[in-house]
């Protein structure tokens, strides 16, 4: 683990970290790669916090997003070209999703907790829009 | 169900789908937009990337 690495986990919060566990793992390369991940990860974050509205569109969970999935059919994210305005119908599945996640439910109710963390695979009003929670909750009580 | 709220919170505030619109303004909402092509193809957009107009 080198000097940055560890800075940059005393630096940042725990989704970071994580985010650089996870790269560390799907790229499975040596520790000048790793370097060079979290120099991406802070330049990212940095841009992220001082960014305004279309200076997000790099941000550090993209270069997260990257990196955890190993899937062909993933268009990497330099060359997505969708706007990046969200559709009112990615607003409401969005907004609609994690209100169900954030709802209260009691203790022994037959509801089945354990599933918020879990891809969400309704289909909804559009067709083509699909919406995935990008880490595990943490909090378990099921 | 019964997720951890991502933003700090008044006691007062109990509505999820409230908490969920001020997740999106802090741009903490946990997230991604996964969006299809028919060739089977996708791109994925976390939402704090993508903006947001409020009607």
């Amino acid at each position: 683990m080198s000097e940055i690495d560890k800075e940059q986990r005393h630096s940042i919060g725990g989704i970071f970290v994580s985010l650089l566990r996870r790269r560390a793992i799907a790229s499975s390369s040596s520790s000048s790669t790793q370097t060079s991940l979290a120099m991406d990860l802070l330049a990212g974050s940095l841009g992220h916090l001082g960014g305004s509205l279309n200076g997000g569109l790099r941000t550090e969970v993209l270069e997260f997003t990257e990196s955890a999935t190993a899937d062909p059919r993933r268009i990497p994210n330099e060359q997505r070209r969708t706007s990046p305005l969200m559709t009112k119908y990615e607003l409401s599945r969005v907004l609609g999703t994690r209100a169900l996640q954030l709802r209260f439910v009691p203790r022994g109710s037959l509801a089945p907790s354990r599933d918020a963390g879990v891809e969400v695979h309704a289909l909804l009003t559009c067709p083509h829009v699909y919406v995935m929670q990008h880490e595990r909750s943490t909090d378990d009580r099921a | 169900m019964n997720a951890p709220p991502t933003i700090e919170l008044d006691d007062d505030t109990t509505n999820p789908l409230e908490i969920a619109r001020r997740e999106l303004e802090a741009r903490t909402l946990p997230l991604l937009i996964r969006r299809a092509y028919p060739d089977g193809s996708y791109e994925e957009w976390h939402v704090s990337e993508l903006v947001t107009v409020i009607q």
